[in-house]
């Protein structure tokens, strides 16, 4: 297993090395620049910025700088916060490069809203899980029964509305009329500021979820082995959650990879509507102003995000079916 | 009806909702954004702030805005960046309420050489920085220096190419030059002095000394004009000094900043508030309905919900301001159909302004005929309405005198627009009127804001709705390098000789009555020559204000940037 977790690690530098090309040639293909703006800038401004941000060099030597920025070796005095005294440990230095629109350094600007994304993320991502497993469990315990329906509406309605449709109308309803809740922000610990961003966030991947439990709960209970189990006098609870539950996680498993990537690493529509400062915003607004430094950083934090969260699937997998096991 | 009944119907509502959406289960997703409905009447621009009166001594204000993109006033051209920069710095010279510069932390007016080339100013004595440290006419001198450096970039450099030297340092391919910098023309002669020589007299060079890109820089903390000004994040407030009427105490990018009265503020007017909070929003109708919430105590209307606000807000609240913005349907005269002032006319005279305005947005514009607002010292809206004015038949009768009567032979023309409904919506609306008035058809081409302002820059384009937002209140800022022939900004080509003669005359004209004269017949030959565009509508501002703050108004002249009064906060409180 060890092995096998190295392996697909290191695979993940090539992938992330093919993103990150991709993305940069794709990106200066485009038309339009970072300095054209509504109100035109005069020549001389232009080439200035340009000069200012290395543009006025040839796109192959900017792909040089930005790999070499990126891989180039230093050492670090501590990870993570924790020390480890003076050029302890020998690393890439891993700089995105700075923002076109405000110089800052692309990597604070992710790591600022990514504190509050992952926040948002994982509560959404928790509140998926519950009431979308719940759900499908449910339904498919109740199969072709009042619950069922009910979940099998639930599943529908939250896959056909999209979240910004959701979430200005639980703003209209909840906060501008009622109350109950605040539009903006969020700030962890105050449901005012917390209920709305979750529900429009994790309703969609909550639906899906309770599609994906049902189907594969239903396909296990028809199992010999659940008759096996009920056969042998074991109580219902025993069954669904240790022999029912459990032999059903894989497909369940398989969708939460993605869906925690998605999450977690924010969502733009959600983001705007309660103008909560993540980072899922700067991915659509970096693409319109074509901040180049922003886009890059962006999209190979989400491959990373996305790689990585394939892999803790892949590994949990094992867990769910003795019968997987990686060498 | 109690409350608690109420609360229940939109509880019941919201359920009816979600299973109506439900069983619909449609998922169209494929657009929010609403076409603006026609809007009823607005309130008139007010008068200047009513300075500090009845203002209690404290309270906070909680503003919407949108977030700029630095904190550098020396290479700042958002108009976010702008407002904040005011409220923490100020120059040498203010603008008051009718646009004319007013001595701010310079003593007096300058005094001009015989030629006026050279200004001296006397900085007032005393003057102390946030942090306590003197601010001299070093920093004045610095802060000017720092526009004018090439490494800096700053995007407002243009605005004093009349500096000796000035256009010299910054065109420098090779960057920052000592010897360059040494001779652009600003010197500071001593604590109190700041010398100023122009390369040629420029009459509107007081107004220009108002503006964000001569504000002083902290020489105690910056001694060389190429030192970077700190990002706009949690590290900044402390690492800058503020001469303006408040300083910046935290800054949370994308989320907020906050700030608090200048102890060193040497205005006549004094900060009350012991707190202004600046909100970023990026969504008007976000910001909108957090105003409904009390959440914010500003916002500016989301125009596409303007006739909903209007009705909402009539009473209290709402704010319509002119602001001085001119839009119109910019034509490319190079392109060999468009060359033809009979057929610019005839695209300018079968387009109903009026009727665009109410269809696309809200009527939240005002219908005009002069492309210099009157403010700025251009005409009256109306003042071309029988030369340029929607009229069928004047426009047909054009396009026969072109040659393509009943449109017929007429090439089909492209207009350019952003992808956003209101583009859209003016876009249709040209195409529909041009088909139904002259029997011709334009083509749409819809691309995303970067791309067209690519296209525009690159001269690639045929028709494109635009226009141009004032820098300064003065005409010269509408016309000079717009539209004398090869002007840095006359992407449409205008080339006129008429035109280019009075530009001459105008530019370096220190009698100001016969500068503005001949600017005005500047602006008449524009309009009625359709010189590059078909001038269309002044932009207005919609603001949503908290009944219960005082100075969050605007005066007829618009200098707001993006919230009402930002350019005079210092007088902006909450009632006793």
């Amino acid at each position: 297993m060890t092995g096998y977790v190295i392996r697909r690690i290191l695979w993940i530098i090539p992938v992330l090395w093919a993103v990150a090309t991709v993305t940069f040639f794709l990106m200066h293909a485009v038309e339009g620049g970072p300095f054209d703006r509504e109100k035109e800038l005069p020549e001389a401004v232009k080439a200035n910025l340009a000069a200012k941000y290395n543009l006025d060099k040839p796109l192959v030597e900017q792909y040089g700088l930005f790999l070499w920025n990126m891989v180039e070796p230093i050492t670090y005095d501590k990870v993570l916060g924790v020390g480890l005294g003076p050029g302890k440990l020998a690393g890439p230095k891993l700089d995105l490069g700075v923002s076109f629109e405000n110089g800052r350094q692309v990597n604070t600007i992710i790591s600022e809203g990514l504190t509050v994304s992952v926040q948002l993320g994982m509560t959404a991502f928790l509140y998926a899980v519950v009431v979308g497993m719940t759900l499908g469990v449910v339904a498919a315990l109740n199969h072709n029964r009042f619950l069922d329906y009910l979940s099998v509406f639930f599943s529908t309605a939250g896959t056909a509305m999209p979240n910004f449709i959701i979430a200005v109308f639980l703003v209209v309803i909840f906060s501008v009329q009622l109350g109950w809740f605040d539009v903006l922000g969020w700030e962890f610990g105050n449901y005012r500021k917390m209920v709305l961003p979750i529900i429009s966030l994790g309703t969609l991947p909550a639906a899906y979820i309770a599609r994906i439990t049902r189907a594969s709960v239903l396909e296990v209970l028809g199992q010999d082995y659940i008759r096996t189990a009920r056969a042998k006098g074991l109580q219902e609870w025993v069954v669904v959650l240790r022999h029912t539950i459990k032999n059903s996680m894989v497909p369940i498993l398989t969708v939460m990879g993605p869906i925690f990537a998605f999450l977690v690493t924010g969502s733009f529509i959600v983001e705007r509507v309660f103008a909560i400062n993540g980072v899922g915003r700067h991915f659509v607004t970096a693409i319109g102003s074509r901040d180049y430094g922003v886009i890059m950083g962006t999209t190979i934090f989400f491959a990373t995000v996305v790689a990585f969260a394939n892999l803790i699937v892949d590994i949990t997998y094992a867990w769910s079916d003795p019968r997987i096991r990686y060498k | 009806m109690s409350l608690p009944k109420i609360r229940w119907a939109y509880l019941i509502m919201a359920l009816i909702a979600v299973f109506a959406l439900g069983l619909a289960a449609c998922g169209d997703d494929d657009d929010v954004e609403e076409t603006p409905t026609p809007g009823g009447e607005t309130d008139a621009p007010t008068d200047a702030p009513d300075v500090g009166d009845g203002r209690a001594d404290g309270g906070e204000l909680t503003l919407a805005t949108i977030e700029g993109d630095g904190l550098d006033p020396h290479f700042s051209s958002f108009a976010s960046d702008i407002s904040l920069q005011r409220m923490i710095w100020r120059g040498l010279y203010t603008l008051d309420a009718d646009n004319v510069p007013q001595p701010a932390m310079a003593a007096a007016a300058p005094v001009l050489s015989e030629d006026d080339t050279v200004y001296t100013i006397t900085i007032r004595d005393g003057l102390l920085w946030s942090d306590g440290d003197d601010l001299t006419a070093e920093d004045f001198a610095l802060g000017i220096l720092r526009t004018c450096n090439p490494d800096n970039a700053g995007e407002y450099q243009y605005v004093l190419t009349s500096i000796l030297g000035c256009d010299d340092h910054y065109g420098n391919e090779a960057g920052f030059d000592a010897a360059l910098e040494g001779v652009v023309g600003v010197e500071a002669l001593d604590d109190t002095t700041l010398q100023i020589t122009l390369a040629q007299a420029q009459p509107t060079f007081s107004i220009i000394l108002s503006l964000w890109m001569t504000f002083p820089a902290p020489a105690h903390l910056f001694p060389n004009s190429g030192d970077p000004w700190p990002e706009p994040g949690p590290d900044a407030p402390g690492q800058l000094a503020y001469n303006g009427p408040y300083m910046l105490t935290a800054y949370n990018p994308g989320d907020s900043a906050e700030l608090a009265p200048n102890p060193n503020w040497s205005g006549d007017i004094q900060p009350t508030l012991d707190k202004i909070t600046l909100r970023f929003i990026d969504d008007e109708s976000v910001s909108n309905n957090a105003f409904r919430t009390g959440e914010v105590d500003f916002a500016n209307v989301d125009e596409a919900q303007l006739e909903t606000i209007q009705v909402e807000f009539e009473s209290t609240g709402y704010l319509l301001v002119l602001f001085p913005g001119t839009v119109g349907l910019e034509m490319q005269t190079t392109n060999e159909t468009l060359a033809d002032l009979d057929v610019r006319l005839a695209l300018q005279r079968a387009t109903d302004w009026d009727t665009l305005n109410a269809t696309c947005f809200g009527s939240g514009r005002v219908p005009t005929t002069s492309w210099v607002p009157q403010v700025s010292g251009g005409a009256a809206p109306d003042a071309y309405e029988d030369v340029i004015g929607f009229d069928v038949a004047a426009a047909q009768g054009h396009l026969s005198d072109a040659g393509f009567g009943d449109g017929a032979g007429f090439p089909t023309l492209s207009i350019l627009i952003r992808d956003s409904p209101a583009a859209n919506c003016q876009a249709e609306f040209h195409q529909q009127e041009f088909a139904e008035h002259l029997g011709i058809s334009i083509d749409i081409e819809v691309v995303d804001g970067a791309t067209r302002s690519a296209r525009f820059t690159a001269e690639d384009f045929e028709l494109f709705p635009g226009g141009w937002i004032q820098d300064y209140p003065d005409p010269e800022n509408w016309i000079l390098g717009l539209y004398d022939t090869g002007g840095s900004l006359n992407n449409y080509n205008c080339s006129d000789p008429d035109i280019d003669a009075l530009v001459d005359q105008a530019r370096f004209n220190t009698d100001n009555d016969a500068r503005l004269a001949l600017y005005e017949e500047i602006n008449e030959l524009i309009v009625t020559r359709v010189c590059g565009i078909g001038v269309g509508l002044h932009l207005a501002n919609h603001y949503l204000i908290n009944p219960d703050t005082i100075g969050l108004v605007e005066n007829a002249a618009g200098q707001d940037a993006v919230i009402a009064g930002d350019w005079i906060a210092e007088a902006w409180g909450i009632p006793e």
